[in-house]
Order: structure tokens, then C-alpha cells, then sequence
């Protein structure tokens, strides 16, 4: 058996809780089923205990997205902050089967699940994202997103090669946010030469039309978050 | 201060160093790791003390002893460390000592499951330990009212030398949402009682202790406890009401399920139903007065909980038999969902429930 390591298609989303990492791979994961591709999409989060990929793993499935979490269940009713990761993630990078999407956990520590498959992701063309927030605390300055994208690299022993700006409030989002995102990506863009990919926000929240924004416009359906919480 | 965006776990914290907590003991336990977590990163930076405990029996004690040497202090747990910790909080009552004692609770009994529920009603407010005492208890049902409540608590429990308990289920810890987290220019209070060496006479002694052997002593502290229970219950109640004086059904509720409930009354008023919500933030005193003011002719309260019914108690106790109490719950961690409180509400209305 050959192994098409180069067709591999693996995108690597990180970020700090609350940086909005879930909804942009989950919005990712049925933009990119809808381009044809046939997507799977990892839940490698030890570090979040509720709002999580697996949570809505029924709709993912429903769109014929293969959702791989924990060998415990992928299922919201059955929670574990467990790093009890299921050995189908190695699909991801040992074939080419999937258009693979990896949401990992929201702090460095988290990123270190990622480091245990850092050697055959890296026979592979991975793209791996950082999100900014530039409303969470520990990402509000580009020294903080700097030191926050040392820790994320170090532990995961991978390289982040692209950011994503999704700055929000939740409901309380303006496109004042999204241009405060804006100011802050494009300041680490410039320091680390890494580019902008994406700015992303929620289409029923702010219109962003008209705005000059980094990266490609990523907008998306709020799905982690029910409408009464 | 612009609004962050931060967990309700990280809000308690932030929220407690910018009350001035001075002293951090506890142990961590999911749901409500990241408080811990803040505190650790956090504390140290403000020249605070943070100790991580190698239990939390351990971390009440430490507490214990900070407390009564005038510190202000602050714990922090979920469910079954909670259930540890009350030894030391019984003896808190009994020492009359101040602390702030954070519950972002999951679910039970035993060691459960990390998913939130609101199980831990009766050990927060009725005190889980040995004696006469209730705690006051807030309940917040937002990261805004979260840090609101960590700032009010201090003052309180300060105020009447008592653990003050802020009860959050699970989900309220973990969520995000904007935040303000207040700047608190009110300077803690003196307090001449600690057993911290600087407030008496060489020769005199302020004594910190949980035993008292004469009868008539201990009758003594009894009397002083209660006193303090009813002065603080006399000024203490806190409660949001929409609704309710025309309300042919009232749901009560608080933390998340309060939030449900809000979306239910939506639902009824776009189907031309009038429900109205009492939403507790003070568990204890409970917010009885708020009973007094619903419609007279309404059908029926219903106590909507995350748990097999506990605050239900308290409701009835509100309501006196002038109306039927029902009860919508889930629990194992399963979320309450505006539809399901709507379709049971509406069966009760309709005289099926």
C-alpha cells in the first residue's frame, strides 16, 4: 500500500477557549462537505467539558461528515474529560480518504494531545489555523497571541501557518469587534509574516459588506449555541 | 471597562480578585477548573496568595484558619467537593468566620457526571453540615451576574462573619459570554475579631474557635447565628419577576433553566398565553415576598429545576396552597429545553398535568 501522503488533506484549527475554534471547524467542516469534499472532522478537545464538536455530532452525521472524538462515545450524553482519544484519528493523516479537520483544545496543554501525532501529520501538508479573539483576555495583544502561538507550537510540535479572525461578543457582537480582530490579525500577520486565511462572524449577527477585511470572508450559522442560552 | 468575552468560571475569579481576595485555597474538579486555573495563573501576578490544596476537606480548613486570621478568602469546587468541604464550612458558622464559597455544580448523586445540574439546592442553602445554620446563597444566571454577585458576596459574608455560598450550575461556569468585571473602589470592612496579632492588648486574645463546651455558651452562639440568619435574610432577598400579576401559569427557576423559562414566556406570549417567571438570585433568603404578588386567579406554579425537585420545597413553602405546585425537571446532565417546559406548562394549563 502506498501512502498518498502529499493528497492528504489536513486542516488543523487551535485557538483559546472561547476564541470561537468549535463553531468556525463546525461551520468549516459542512462548507467544505458542501464543496464536494468528503469530510471528517475530529473532536481533540481534553480541555473544554460542554460545547463541544460531539455535541452536535447527530446533525454532522445527518450531512454524512464522519465525526471521530473519544473511544468513549461521541455523543453529548456521554461526557468524559478524558484524554481517551480514538486511534481513527490516525485516518486523518495515514490516508486520503478524508478532508480531514481537527478541532483541538483551547489552551496549550490541550494543544499537547495534538503533539502525540505530530510525526505522521508532518508527512502530510497540514495547514494548521490559529483563531484570535481579540475580546478574550488572554488574546487581546499581539504579544499575547504571540506567546500563546509559542505555547500552542510547542506542545503540539506543529507549526501554525495561517489565522483566523473571529472576534465576537456572542450575541453582542458589532462590526466594531470584528475591525478591533481585524487591527489585531493583521498587526500578528505583520510580526510573524503568517498570514490572515480567514475573518469569520455570525451572517445574522453583523452584515460585514462593504468592509475591507483580512483574508477571506468566513461567514457563518451559529450552531454550537442554542438560540436560548 | 469594555466588555471581555470570558467563561461565568473565569468571571467568579476575576471578579474575586477585584473584590481584593487575598487568599485562594482549593482543588480542582471539573466543571470548575478553570476558576482554579485563573487563580493560579492570576493571584500571584496581584502579590495574592493561591494554594492549591492536596484535597478539599484540606482547602476548607485552610480557609478555616486564613478566614480567621482576617483574610479575605475564597474556595472554590463542584458538587462532591462541595459535599467535602462541609466540615470546614460547619465549623466556619461555628467560628464565625467570613469566606466566599463557590459551588459550579454537576451532576449527582456520588460521583456523578461532569454535566451540569442542580442537585446541590439543599447542601447550599440549607447548610450540609452539622448544626443550626442555613448559608446564604446567590444564584446567578449570567458571567455578568457572576462577577456582580463574587463582589457582593465578600461584603456579606464580611458583614456577618459567615461562608457565603454562590451556587452556579455547570453550564453558567462554563459558558461564554461579555462581561464587565466591576472596579471595586469600597475598601473591606475592619475587623477587629481576627486572630491576626494586631488587634488587642499584649495580654488580651481574639479567639478563633468551633467548640464550645458550657451549655448555656452554646446556646449563646446558637442565638447569635440566628440572629445574624434573620438580619441578613431581612435584607438580603434578591429575585427577578416578569410577569407574574397577571400570570395564568408562573415557572420558577434559576441559573440556566431560568434562561429556558425567559424563552417560554416568549413562546406563550406569540401563542397569546400569559405565564409569568420568578427567577430567585437569593437562595436563600428565598424570595417568598415575590409569591404575594402573582395574579390570584393563576392556575398554577410550576418549579422548573435541573434535578428531581428541590427548590420545590421552598416553593411551596412560598405559596401556602393558594395554588397547585407542579414540577418540570431533568437531571443526569440533560439540558432543560424551552419546548419541553412549554408543552408540560401548557398540559398543566389544560388541566392534563
Amino acid at each position: 500500500m502506498t501512502n498518498k501522503l502529499d493528497n492528504v488533506q489536513l486542516t488543523i484549527i487551535v485557538g483559546h477557549f472561547g476564541s470561537g475554534k468549535t463553531e468556525f471547524s463546525v461551520n468549516y467542516a459542512f462548507k467544505m462537505q458542501e464543496a464536494g469534499h468528503n469530510v471528517a472532522l475530529a473532536d481533540l478537545d481534553i480541555i473544554n467539558p460542554y460545547f463541544r464538536t460531539r455535541e452536535i455530532t447527530d446533525d454532522l452525521e445527518a450531512k454524512g461528515i464522519r465525526v471521530i472524538s473519544s473511544i468513549l462515545g461521541n455523543k453529548a450524553s456521554h461526557p468524559m474529560d478524558l484524554p481517551s482519544l480514538s486511534p481513527e484519528l490516525n485516518l486523518l493523516f495515514q490516508t486520503d480518504q478524508y478532508y480531514g479537520i481537527i478541532d483541538v483544545g483551547g489552551n496549550p496543554e490541550g494543544a499537547r494531545a495534538l503533539g502525540r501525532f505530530s510525526d505522521g501529520i508532518k508527512k502530510t501538508n497540514y495547514n494548521m489555523y490559529m483563531v484570535i479573539n481579540a475580546n478574550r483576555p488572554e488574546t487581546e495583544t499581539v504579544e499575547t497571541v504571540l506567546a500563546f502561538m509559542q505555547g500552542i507550537e510547542e506542545k503540539s510540535k506543529l507549526k501554525i501557518n495561517g489565522f483566523i479572525n473571529n472576534t465576537h461578543l456572542v450575541r453582542e457582537t458589532t462590526p466594531e469587534d470584528i475591525l478591533k480582530g481585524d487591527r489585531l490579525s493583521r498587526q500578528v500577520s505583520e510580526a510573524t509574516s503568517i498570514p490572515v486565511m480567514f475573518t469569520s462572524y455570525i451572517e445574522d449577527m453583523v452584515d460585514m459588506s462593504g468592509y475591507d477585511l483580512a483574508g477571506e470572508a468566513f461567514p457563518m450559522k451559529m450552531l454550537m449555541r442554542p438560540e436560548w442560552l | 471597562m469594555a466588555k471581555k468575552l470570558m467563561k461565568g468560571n473565569e468571571a467568579l475569579a476575576a471578579a474575586a480578585i477585584a473584590a481584593g481576595a487575598t487568599h485562594f485555597f482549593g482543588y480542582p474538579i471539573t466543571p470548575q477548573s478553570e476558576l482554579i486555573e485563573y487563580m493560579a495563573r492570576e493571584m500571584p501576578k496581584a502579590g495574592r496568595c493561591f494554594l492549591q490544596a492536596e484535597s478539599e476537606v484540606a482547602a476548607s480548613y485552610m480557609v478555616y484558619g486564613a478566614g480567621g486570621a482576617g483574610a479575605r478568602v475564597i474556595t472554590s469546587t463542584s458538587s462532591p467537593g462541595l459535599a467535602l468541604k462541609q466540615e470546614g464550612l460547619t465549623y466556619m458558622v461555628a467560628a464565625q468566620i467570613p469566606a466566599v464559597v463557590i459551588d459550579v455544580s454537576r451532576g449527582g448523586p456520588g460521583l456523578g457526571n461532569i454535566l451540569p445540574q442542580q442537585s446541590d439546592y439543599f447542601m447550599c442553602t440549607r447548610g450540609g453540615g452539622n448544626g443550626d445554620y442555613f448559608h446564604p446563597c446567590f444564584a446567578p444566571a449570567s458571567v455578568q451576574e457572576c462577577a456582580d454577585l463574587v463582589v457582593e458576596a465578600f461584603d456579606v459574608a464580611d458583614k456577618y462573619r459567615m461562608p457565603v455560598l454562590i451556587l452556579a450550575d455547570g453550564l453558567i461556569g462554563q459558558m461564554m459570554e461579555p462581561v464587565e468585571i466591576p472596579e471595586v473602589t469600597k475598601k473591606p470592612i475592619d475587623k477587629p475579631w481576627a486572630a491576626d496579632g494586631g488587634h488587642v492588648k499584649r495580654g488580651e486574645h481574639n479567639r478563633i474557635n468551633a467548640m464550645v463546651l458550657p451549655a448555656d455558651g452554646l446556646e449563646e452562639l446558637n442565638h447569635v447565628i440566628q440572629a445574624k440568619l434573620a438580619d441578613y435574610a431581612a435584607n438580603y432577598v434578591r429575585y427577578e419577576a416578569i410577569g407574574i400579576e397577571d400570570a395564568d401559569i408562573v415557572l420558577v427557576a434559576y441559573g440556566t433553566p431560568s434562561r429556558a423559562c425567559k424563552n417560554v414566556l416568549k413562546k406563550a406570549q406569540a401563542d397569546g398565553l400569559k405565564f409569568g417567571l420568578i427567577r430567585p438570585i437569593s437562595l436563600y433568603p428565598f424570595p417568598k415576598e415575590a409569591f404575594d404578588k402573582i395574579n390570584p386567579n393563576c392556575k398554577a406554579v410550576i418549579s422548573v429545576e435541573q434535578s428531581c425537585g428541590q427548590m420545590i420545597e421552598d416553593v411551596r413553602l412560598s405559596v401556602l396552597g393558594k395554588f397547585p405546585v407542579k414540577f418540570f425537571g431533568r437531571t443526569g446532565g440533560n439540558p432543560i429545553i424551552p419546548e419541553a417546559v412549554y408543552n408540560y406548562a401548557k398540559e398543566v394549563l389544560g388541566g392534563k398535568a
